[in-house]
């Protein structure tokens, strides 16, 4: 994600105001057509296709034509029905169980790998990011053979003498699990990134005087650490809303998200304007998520610093 | 003085180190190291980088845990203890003030952990702050506040914990040099004020000479010499204290003859090597037998230039090789037979500056009183 800043360890210390852009007095517009290169990938392979896709979601399905040109509001209508609206509430469940289930196991790790030796975090990151190279078929199926009726944990317990206990697969949980495993990284590597930023010596100073591990981790850590936690939170929840393979090898019948259903729309019932239009609601909520995220943190710090000031004004402290 | 008056409730507290050794590797290593730090002293750990110095406190401080030795507090273990329940004051060299706490959050940081109740943590809080002479800053984020006053909000925030013993590393480092001396003679101030016992590491030796009641002068992880600035900096016991401690003529030389009194003469190494008079005062020790090895410090102010009174002893004709004019001092490398390049330095004053001048032939002629020339193991 930020190799730079995690390979340098940059001992940086407190948020320093930012130096002003473009010093002496080169002009930025000199330096934007820099990314021109990706400016034109951008349009040709994103906003077009989503103008079309935008289009298409208003346009009438027709059985043969696939769809004709005649501006309905039906496909969204049809979101609305109580069918897609358990897919779509589902879809954000699994999204925040997944995002918090990686926040418990992900912030901890980051904090280890950040404060480990240089060895330990090679092997770390090696092993944190190794199973993203892994295609996510290939990920289900381990997941499967572990968890599966005649999976490892179950074939143990059997040869243990025990019965048979773990019926997981093919449930909303199994569906967790292995999206778990894919965010993680998505949400240990920016929370390492600003975990690394803060310098050591805070955490010293707050030992010395006398915060407690747990303190310590509460109030200097957690807090310091909230915007890569939460930019990385906001990752993890976006791929998971989006996913399709997971839930259809992990999930039953009644785990199925939002891109189960605009697969089926797409390849089986060819319904292109409905599978758009839900495209398109999905894409609405990633936006969402992300400037609610954002309004949330600005609102957050917003009213810290007002009841400080607040507190500091009432007398002193 | 209110504010005074409530801090000096500090639990004062003596400080041991006994012992005290850390290895990093089989090379790397510091100690062993024991010192003790009395009742409401300021004590400052003195040397060059690596010497073992902040090693030293930050075991302490509870950073680093000790290979071997120990450490008491008021007669108590202290290297038993983890760090947070320590209860030391630290200030950082770097000040490590919380930046997502305001001045006053960072002040009540230590009491809130404590779960001290609001209004007691106010109240003290502000006195912390008053005490610095930051009472209207509270609401401050330290992004927003000089360096001089972070440091002052790091000291608070230390202070206003009572702690029994404050351990500042290099505090001032991160200052300029005018602030340096004003937070000097304030940190100085404040902690006479509040008898507050203080271990201060720094590797300024004017900071240590200015500031302490004693010092320690550590050298690649031992202590070399513990004791007031006057005895550290007129009576050094080694060649490393001698040097590290401003400027020193250090010549080798071996005993000639001994007298009574600590009067002894002196034979200066090399071809034609001269014979100086010393004569040891008070606290200076024997003089070693006649024929031992031991080396003459001669400090450069204590180089007399062109005296003019009667052949007294010590006295020799030098040529000057170079003059460095340093401001309030000029220092002049002397050369005299039978003597290696002997440095000289004296206030620049109008009449010494023409003295200087005023020297006919090139020659000059050079006196060292027999009491200024101090002797330590060869």
């Amino acid at each position: 994600m930020r190799p730079t800043s995690i390979s340098s360890r940059v001992e940086g210390g407190a948020p320093a105001p930012r130096p002003p852009r473009g010093a002496a007095g080169d002009a930025p517009s000199a330096r934007v057509w820099l990314s021109g290169p990706y400016v034109v990938l951008l349009l040709v392979a994103l906003v077009v296709p989503l103008a079309h896709l935008g289009a298409i979601s208003i346009f009438t399905h027709h059985p043969r034509l696939m769809f004709v040109a005649e501006p309905t509001l039906e496909n969204y209508a049809r979101l609305l029905q109580p069918y897609y609206l358990e897919v779509l509430v589902r879809t954000l469940r699994i999204g925040l169980v997944t995002t918090l289930c990686c926040m418990v196991l992900g912030v901890p790790l980051a904090y280890w790998l950040a404060r480990c030796g240089p060895t330990a975090l090679g092997i770390g990151l090696f092993l944190l990011v190794m199973p993203m190279m892994v295609s996510t078929v290939v990920r289900a199926f381990g997941w499967m053979i572990i968890l599966g009726r005649n999976g490892v944990i179950n074939q143990i317990s059997v040869g243990l003498g025990f019965e048979r206990w773990l019926f997981v697969m093919n449930t909303e949980t199994a569906v967790v699990i292995a999206l778990v495993q894919i965010c993680l990284p998505l949400l240990v590597l920016p929370t390492l990134a600003s975990i690394e930023r803060i310098p050591r010596s805070l955490e010293e100073a707050a030992a010395n005087l006398g915060a407690s591990p747990v303190q310590l981790f509460r109030r200097v850590i957690l807090p310091l650490a909230a915007p890569g936690i939460a930019s990385g939170a906001v990752l993890a929840f976006l791929v998971a809303i989006g996913v399709v393979v997971t839930p259809a090898l992990m999930g039953g019948r009644g785990s199925r998200m939002i891109g189960n259903e605009i697969y089926d729309q797409l390849i089986t019932a060819l319904n292109w304007p409905f599978a758009s239009a839900m495209a398109i609601a999905l894409i609405a909520i990633v936006l969402g998520a992300v400037i609610a995220s954002r309004a949330a943190a600005a609102a957050a710090e917003r009213f810290r610093r007002e009841a400080a000031r607040r507190r500091a004004s009432a007398g002193g402290a | 003085m209110s504010a005074i008056d409530q801090m000096r409730q500090a639990v004062r507290a003596s400080l041991e180190v006994r012992g005290l050794t850390k290895a990093y590797s089989s090379e790397v290593s510091v100690g062993p190291i024991s010192f003790d730090v009395r009742e409401g002293e300021f004590f400052s750990l003195l040397g060059p980088s690596g010497c073992g110095k902040t090693t030293t406190l930050r075991c302490i401080a509870g950073f680093e845990r000790p290979t071997g030795g120990e450490i008491l507090l008021g007669g108590a273990r202290l290297d038993t203890v983890p760090a947070h329940r320590r209860d030391l004051g630290l200030v950082f060299q770097s000040h490590a003030l919380f930046p997502h706490l305001t001045v006053a959050e960072n002040v009540g940081f230590g009491l809130s952990v404590r779960k001290v109740e609001a209004a007691e943590r106010r109240r003290r809080v502000a006195d912390a702050l008053a005490l610095v002479g930051l009472a209207d800053l509270g609401s401050r984020w330290p992004q927003q506040i000089s360096g001089g006053q972070q440091q002052r909000v790091a000291l608070a925030r230390s202070l206003v914990l009572r702690p029994p013993l404050l351990l500042l590393d290099e505090p001032l480092s991160s200052l300029d040099l005018k602030l340096r001396q004003q937070m000097r003679e304030e940190l100085r101030r404040l902690q006479k004020q509040l008898g507050q016992t203080t271990v201060f590491v720094t590797h300024d030796q004017t900071e240590a000479l200015a500031m302490s009641d004693r010092l320690a002068v550590l050298s690649g992880g031992r202590i070399e010499q513990i004791g007031t600035p006057e005895q550290i900096y007129r009576r050094p016991t080694t060649r490393f204290v001698a040097g590290f401690i401003g400027q020193a003529n250090i010549l080798d030389a071996t005993i000639a003859v001994r007298g009574d009194d600590g009067v002894a003469g002196l034979r200066v190494a090399g071809p034609d090597g001269v014979v100086l008079r010393v004569r040891l005062g008070e606290g200076s020790g024997a003089v070693p037998p006649p024929g031992s090895a031991a080396a003459a410090v001669i400090r450069p102010e204590d180089v007399v230039l062109g005296d003019d009174g009667p052949d007294a002893e010590n006295t020799f004709r030098a040529q000057v090789r170079d003059i460095e004019y340093l401001g309030e001092d000029t220092q002049v490398t002397l050369e005299a037979p039978g003597l290696p390049p002997l440095l000289a330095s004296f206030k620049t004053t109008r009449t010494a500056s023409a003295r200087l001048a005023a020297r006919g032939s090139g020659t000059l002629r050079v006196r060292i009183d027999a009491a200024d020339i101090h002797l330590i193991p060869g």
